[in-house]
């Protein structure tokens, strides 16, 4: 990993009353996806707004590669936003081109960047269409479409895969694997965690406007695993020191262990008493799971 | 600066591609072009009766029933033969000898009246004034009979040729012309304003288009607040110039052929200067309400929402018009004067005193000056309004939010 592209430290916004963002810090490097996690309203879209100086924060530092953030610098991201749209009753080439002009590509190389990218997700066809004519799915890849047209270092995608089908989310998600490999520093924010835990490298949940939990998706999913394996056997379980309870029938079970117990060491105990797994695993946390933990403890915080 | 002028292209190219600026455009040399063929195919018709209006018509036949007895005496000349009854007059129109006929009642020395039936009253009715003539001149002629000289009875017949001239000698523009000449600067001074009515529509719509399809994110995620809006000034402004000017070469080439063709009517004197100082006046103009306008629409969740706000405005701006009869008879007056001072109200003002024949520069000038120097206040006002404003959904933007942003908190 490469030094950060992004860096927020110790961000703050309100509006009037309301504290949108009280404390939010992470970094991003390239060719790594962060997964900016938060319930509604937990400053995820104003943490997105400030990085890209849509609005000044109150307090706190934004760095692109290594400097504070400047309106170059901020040329350099590819940004889809979380309500967006694209100019109505203009043709999606035009209207697409444009979104890259304004990034500073001249409109020759604008046109011939958004024709590949607009080809890249299906959309040859509809190139000459009104905007307006467009299906929603149609005009959310070309949003994201829009978002790549200027080689951007860094991508910040807010809820990328919204109003795609399972087709198209897989092409979106092989495009944003593509991106990491092209080693692009990309932040994801979603309510999707299935794919936080198959695309994301790491995690920031933010709740009530700070940030509450970080760390690298894997970690966590293990820091969070419930106290349980599953196993199959075609033996009877015998009793196992190492196991509190172990429920199911017809060769498949699931046992919770001891405070202090690890898988290894059960699965030791069961081999060692004669016991032939089949299969054996230790399940780690479901993000969902996580998610609504993490949640709830930072809203009893307050 | 790439992505201040890319904004100003796409809005050119998205407004100039408006099927009603493209109407509103053409329609002013199409309606000039309209009223020159109107004008040539009808010429030779009303020119006819323009040029027979001056003088006793002696080629047309039209007959007479003199029920006062004011003609009897002598033999009728042969272009007013004398009819024995109305019947029989009518019969004679009828069967196409005579155009019409006079009908001269009893009481004829104290009304003045006579009464004309005729087949062919001639387009717009311009041979009326040459079926009055010659009646007249055959009464003249009949009334007065030897008891005055020759030369007073032309003098009765014809009393006064008015030439009028102002204080330095220059010969006065009468009557139609006289309207005419008003009324061409008159219509340029509204078409100008229009314009810039339509120019600032036009950047109200788009931003709150962009609001509306929540596209104006991704575009702030490229651009600042305060080169967009400026770019779109700068956009709308060219399409603005582009429609005055395709009007002012349309006008400059078309005015001259149907003036030409309206004879007298054409005699008209347009000042070089109301050309330019329109166009500057359009651009101050623009200016100031656009970014008005563009703050109305960035504090309102709709088109129509911004519309309503900015039609305060559009009253505000439309006073001048609705003392216009004032301004136009005192062009130098306190009224004029004064609404060449206030920025909203100075476009319509001077334009209307320009085209009222104004020539007192001074206040013109201070006025402009004012105009000008209001511009950078507004934008200031503007840029602050549209910077909070875009990024409210849903809701308008509130006054107190409004003031808050103002003081920059």
């Amino acid at each position: 990993m490469s030094a950060p592209a992004l860096e927020v430290q110790s961000l703050r916004k309100s509006f009037r009353a309301v504290r949108a963002v009280r404390d939010v810090s992470f970094q991003v490097a390239g060719g790594e996806i962060l997964g900016l996690l938060g319930p509604n309203g937990a400053g995820k879209t104003t943490t997105l707004r400030l990085i890209m100086g849509i609005m000044p924060p109150d307090a706190g530092a934004i760095r692109l590669f290594g400097a504070p953030a400047s309106l170059a610098a901020r040329r350099r991201i590819g940004y889809l936003p979380e309500e967006r749209g694209l100019h109505r009753a203009a043709r999606l080439l035009d209207a697409v081109a444009y979104l890259g002009e304004l990034k500073g590509l001249s409109a020759h190389s604008a046109r011939g960047q958004a024709e590949h990218w607009l080809r890249r997700f299906e959309l040859g066809e509809a190139l000459q269409r009104k905007t307006n004519e467009l299906s929603r799915g149609m005009a959310q890849k070309a949003q994201v479409a829009a978002a790549l047209l200027n080689d951007p270092a860094i991508l910040m995608l807010d809820e990328p895969t919204q109003n795609l089908d399972p087709v198209n989310v897989d092409l979106l998600l092989e495009v944003i694997r593509e991106q990491r490999r092209a080693g692009k520093a990309i932040v994801i924010s979603t309510h999707v965690m299935s794919q936080v835990e198959s695309l994301c490298d790491r995690l920031y949940l933010v709740a009530q406007g700070r940030g509450v939990l970080e760390g690298p998706v894997a970690e966590i999913r293990r820091r969070y695993a419930p106290n349980v394996v599953r196993f199959a056997t075609p033996d009877p379980v015998p009793p196992v020191t190492r196991l509190s309870a172990v429920h199911g029938a017809d060769g498949a079970y699931e046992a919770e262990l001891l405070p202090g117990a690890t898988p290894p060491e059960v699965l030791r105990e069961l081999v060692n008493a004669g016991v032939r797994i089949e299969r054996f695993e230790a399940p780690l946390a479901a993000l969902d799971d996580v998610f609504i933990r993490v949640v709830q403890e930072a809203r009893d915080l307050g | 600066m790439a992505s201040l002028l890319a904004v100003a292209r796409w809005e050119l190219h998205r407004t100039i591609g408006r099927r009603g600026f493209v109407i509103a455009t053409a329609a002013v040399p199409v309606v000039l072009l309209v009223g020159v063929i109107i004008v040539t195919v009808l010429g030779e018709r009303i020119g006819a009766a323009a040029a027979s209006a001056g003088a006793p018509d002696l080629a047309t036949k039209r007959g007479v029933v003199d029920l006062a007895g004011v003609t009897t005496g002598t033999p009728p000349p042969a272009n007013l033969p004398a009819s024995a009854s109305e019947i029989e007059a009518r019969r004679a129109v009828e069967a196409g000898r005579l155009e019409g006929y006079f009908v001269i009642p009893p009481e004829y020395l104290v009304s003045g009246r006579i009464r004309y039936v005729t087949s062919d009253p001639g387009v717009f009715g311009t041979k009326l004034e040459a079926a009055q003539t010659a009646i007249a001149a055959h009464l003249v002629g009949r009334l007065l009979g030897a008891r005055v000289d020759v030369l007073t009875a032309a003098r009765v017949r014809s009393p006064v040729a008015l030439v009028a001239e102002d204080l330095a000698g220059e010969p006065v523009v009468r009557g139609a012309g006289e309207v005419v000449a008003f009324f061409v600067p008159y219509l340029i001074a509204v078409l100008f304003l229009v314009s810039v009515f339509v120019s600032s529509g036009y950047l109200l719509e788009g931003v709150s288009e962009e609001k509306e399809s929540r596209v104006i994110e991704i575009v702030l995620g490229a651009i600042t607040p305060d080169h967009l809006l400026v770019g779109k000034l700068v956009g709308q402004a060219a399409a603005g110039l582009l429609q005055v000017g395709i009007w002012v070469l349309g006008g400059l080439a078309l005015l001259p052929l149907l003036l030409r063709q309206l004879g007298d009517l054409g005699e008209v004197a347009l000042s070089p200067a109301i050309v330019p100082l329109s166009v500057l006046v359009f651009l101050l103009g623009f200016l100031l309400l656009a970014g008005v306008y563009a703050s109305a629409a960035a504090m309102s969740t709709s088109s129509r929402e911004g519309q309503q706000l900015a039609a305060w405005l559009a009253v505000v701006v439309a006073v001048p018009f609705m003392f216009s009869t004032a301004i136009i008879y005192q062009p130098d007056g306190g009224l004029a004067v004064a609404f060449t001072f206030v920025p909203f109200m100075a476009p319509p003002a001077v334009l209307l005193r320009l085209a009222a024949g104004s020539q007192d520069w001074l206040t013109i000038s201070v006025g402009l000056a004012i105009l000008a120097a209001s511009i950078p206040v507004m934008l200031w006002v503007s840029t602050r309004i549209f910077r909070i404003g875009l990024l409210v959904y849903g809701k308008r933007l509130s006054l107190r939010a409004v003031w808050a942003g103002l003081r920059g908190s």
